[in-house]
């Protein structure tokens, strides 16, 4: 019996060592940055933000990553050319100043005097680096940010200070996606040094801050730059808290743990906007999310069930009390900020009996099985899918819902056998149509589960071989009006995101496509 | 003995290798993680997924991959992230602790709340305490652990502001984890020591030290209670290993930096070798406590012979 108690006492002794190891946050492992050394910061650098994110995106390198999570946190290390700020202009970054030569030669300017935060020097080679060696890739090495620029054959060095883009076929929005994701400019000696696995997660850029600190799933550390070429942020110290739980990221910002919180659900905005020490900040997104139909699955083939539901919805109502006014009624699959989009065009009013008169025209009758698939964990996608359902089912359809894991979802579904519809959210980072266009409707592309039209490929490929922004514009509005006529995804609404942000927090714009930038970003009483 | 530790191992051994199987070819029927790394951007190129598959290994036949991964595996190298391009070996190395800390900690509170709790309720049978524990047992039993964590991060986290909510950079950071997991398992615990201790009072040799004038107290404590740990210490044993898992939605909870979100993150971007070495390492801590278990039953109760 005695030694019963000792097998308890063993076991709470074995809990208490282990629990004794400590918090390894407190070393910097291989997944902390060797750069732990205490970077000075300016002297009018002060005060510590953190900032709570629920997404860890694990890696740091611009040449592999292309996420909203790399921006929320990467865009503070890193610059490209050219820089797009929360007010979706373009503005000079790296480089001073862009022309175009002839249409397959563009030329860049690069700022002077620029250094990465270990001292390299910013200047042609690090941009041909970046491009030639890396971003397009050599056999094997291909970057996963090389379909996004496809077009370029390869940047050419004319001096020191100045590079020449020469392209393999016209590109219109080349430049917008040089102020996007994997185009940021990394160092050619750092990286030669250390190697390319280290840079992931021992990240150096030109950017505003540097990184100190980096703890998988936990946090990540940041402290000012303070020879950054626009001049040193404001704040001393960002810390960034990887957190998933978005009721843990609300509490965070309401016990002043956190100055910043990213992702408020809709549930939470009232919450948010209930609290006294801190504010809800919405702002519109790029995302626009949907329903794709599918070509094969019946009833959807014929356009007039697919109208008929378009008309059997009432959207704003949704909008209304399931997204709490937090989304904004489209007509066509983007959004009211991109280049293409036509104002003109109306969402499909609530109309029951009009949707009725269209299903028995197609011969639809009541009790027809009609299955809609969904990624279980969006939450409020989950709620407004539910809502969807009452409106089909008053249609006459019998619905049933296809929940699906995030992993297995887009594999599912893609092929267009799988549901009738299914929900479909798109970024459209570039803030154009042009590439929401050619991947999602063009026939035979990847996101396009088997739609065709002539009149669809024709119009994208007429606006894809201009830079006249009118004369791709022209192109744009045939296209919306002839894929609204097509109905192949039924646009539900564009995305509001929800930050939150402490009372104490400066300058800081929610950003509508998720680059945070905290270079002029204060903490008042810091 | 030596032929029952040898007989146990080689189960254990066939357990590992059944499970890595079974996860190593669902995984591959989750879809291609070369498209899953292009993250919607734009339109890989056939040549580009093809360099990317090849990279990543996987466009290899299923059995060579796994017996190149087990051969990896034996020699402690699981691979390298296809999300983060660490060695899941060192990102594991970096995770694990932290659940075991979180685990070791709920034990630990669960163990020092339940055994005076159980023994002061079985004692006090039918009166205040006894049925106060018994109603705080069910509460805790039925509370959801998210839940309960969220509650917890409400009042003591965001109102009252006694402890860190989110991440690990502190003591402070692991009590209130610690409190939801420990909690939810004294519920569970308490009950099972008072209902052991109820059973050790009406033993014989419970009667006997009282009739030989023995101390109340002492009766309880030498007696009654060290054979109501019996089936104490081997419920704790197992619920170790349930611990393990419970913490997978506690660490989402709170930013735990430990397996089960490294875990859960992998699976969201079928990141192969992470989720793995994650399901592996947590099924080798299931059979080695499991084992344990085994060997500890057979220390604590004679009657039990090893090998039959």
């Amino acid at each position: 019996m005695r030694s019963a108690l000792r097998t308890l006492a063993g076991l709470v002794i074995l809990s208490l060592v282990a629990v004794a190891c400590g918090p390894t946050t407190s070393t910097p492992t291989s997944g902390a940055a060797s750069t732990t050394t205490t970077a000075s910061t300016a002297a009018s650098s002060n005060g510590t933000l953190t900032i709570a994110i629920s997404i860890d995106q694990g890696d740091w390198n611009p040449l592999d990553s292309f996420s909203l999570a790399w921006g929320q946190v990467a865009n503070q290390i890193f610059d490209g050319l050219v820089y797009r700020g929360p007010n979706l202009n373009i503005h000079p970054g790296l480089a001073t100043s862009w022309k175009w030569l002839n249409p397959k030669t563009l030329q860049f300017k690069l700022r002077q005097g620029v250094t990465f935060q270990d001292g390299e020097p910013f200047n042609a080679q690090a941009v041909a680096y970046t491009f030639n060696d890396w971003l397009l890739g050599k056999p094997g090495k291909a970057s996963p940010q090389l379909s996004n620029y496809t077009t370029i054959d390869h940047v050419q060095i004319v001096n020191n200070y100045t590079v020449n883009f020469i392209m393999k076929e016209i590109d219109p929005v080349i430049v917008t996606k040089l102020a996007g994701y994997g185009a940021m400019i990394v160092p050619p000696k750092y990286i030669q040094q250390h190697g390319i696995k280290y840079f992931d997660t021992h990240p150096i850029g030109t950017g505003p801050f540097k990184v100190t600190q980096y703890v998988q799933n936990d946090h990540l550390t940041m402290v000012a730059n303070p020879n950054y070429f626009k001049g040193a942020p404001k704040l001393a110290k960002v810390i960034y808290r990887f957190v998933p739980d978005n009721n843990t990221r609300v509490e965070m910002l309401s016990s002043g743990e956190a100055q910043i919180v990213q992702g408020i659900p809709v549930a939470l905005a009232s919450t948010v906007s209930g609290l006294s020490n801190a504010k809800l900040l919405p702002v519109a997104s790029p995302t626009v999310n949907g329903l794709y139909y599918s070509p094969f699955v019946a009833p959807t083939q014929d356009v007039r069930v697919r109208q008929a539901i378009a008309y059997g919805i009432d959207m704003n109502t949704i909008i209304k009390t399931v997204l709490g006014g937090y989304g904004k009624r489209v007509a066509t699959f983007q959004g009211s900020k991109s280049f293409g989009f036509d104002p003109n065009l109306q969402p499909y009013p609530y109309d029951v009996a009009k949707a009725k008169q269209l299903l028995q025209q197609a011969g639809v009758k009541p009790g027809t099985p009609f299955s809609m698939a969904y990624s279980q964990t969006d939450t409020t996608g989950t709620e407004v899918i539910q809502a969807i359902r009452s409106y089909l089912q008053k249609l006459g359809f019998n619905v049933s819902l296809k929940p699906l894991s995030p992993s297995v979802y887009f594999t599912t579904v893609s092929n267009g056998k799988y549901a009738n519809m299914w929900t479909f959210g798109w970024g459209g980072w570039t803030f154009d149509f042009d590439n929401t266009a050619d991947l999602l409707f063009k026939t035979g592309e990847s996101y396009n589960p088997g739609w065709s039209d002539p009149q669809v490929d024709q119009q994208i490929a007429a606006e894809r071989s201009s830079t006249d922004q009118q004369t791709r514009l022209n192109a744009f509005l045939k296209l919306d009006q002839r894929l609204y006529n097509l109905d192949w995804i039924l646009p539900l609404y564009q995305a509001v995101n929800l930050w939150g942000a402490s009372n104490r927090v400066q300058n800081f714009v929610a950003p509508p496509d998720d680059r945070v930038d905290l270079w002029n970003v204060s903490l008042s009483g810091s | 003995m030596a032929e029952y530790f040898v007989r146990r191992l080689l189960h254990g051994v066939l357990v590992m290798l059944g499970i890595s199987l079974f996860v190593f070819a669902m995984l591959r029927l989750t879809g291609d993680p070369a498209i899953l790394m292009f993250n919607g951007a734009g339109r890989p190129t056939p040549a580009a997924l093809a360099a990317i598959r090849h990279a990543l290994g996987i466009d290899r036949p299923f059995w060579v991959q796994y017996v190149s991964y087990i051969w990896g595996a034996v020699r402690g190298n699981f691979g390298t992230s296809f999300t983060t391009h660490q060695p899941v070996a060192i990102m594991l190395a970096q995770a694990f602790p932290n659940t075991l800390i979180l685990a070791a900690a709920a034990m630990v509170i669960a163990i020092v709340i339940s055994v005076p709790l159980g023994v002061a309720a079985a004692v006090n049978r039918g009166r205040g305490i006894d049925l106060a524990s018994r109603i705080a047992s069910l509460l805790g039993v039925s509370f959801p652990n998210f839940w309960l964590g969220i509650m917890l991060i409400i009042i003591f986290g965001a109102k009252l502001r006694w402890f860190p909510i989110g991440g690990f950079d502190s003591w402070g950071a692991l009590v209130l984890p610690a409190l939801t997991l420990g909690l939810i398992l004294c519920s569970v615990l308490t009950r099972l020591i008072r209902s052991a201790m109820l059973s050790a009072l009406t033993q014989q040799y419970v009667v006997t030290a009282r009739a030989k004038g023995l101390a109340e107290r002492l009766v309880i404590a030498r007696h009654a209670l060290r054979n109501a740990l019996i089936p104490t210490v081997t419920f704790l044993g197992l619920q170790f290993g349930g611990l393990l898992g419970g913490t997978v939605i506690i660490e989402q909870v709170f930013g735990w930096p430990g397996v089960g979100q490294l875990a859960l993150q992998a699976i969201n971007s079928r990141d192969y070798p992470t989720v793995e070495a994650s399901v592996i390492g947590l099924a080798a801590i299931m059979v080695l406590v499991n084992f344990l278990v085994d060997i500890t039953y057979g220390m604590l109760d004679p009657r039990i012979h090893w090998g039959r």
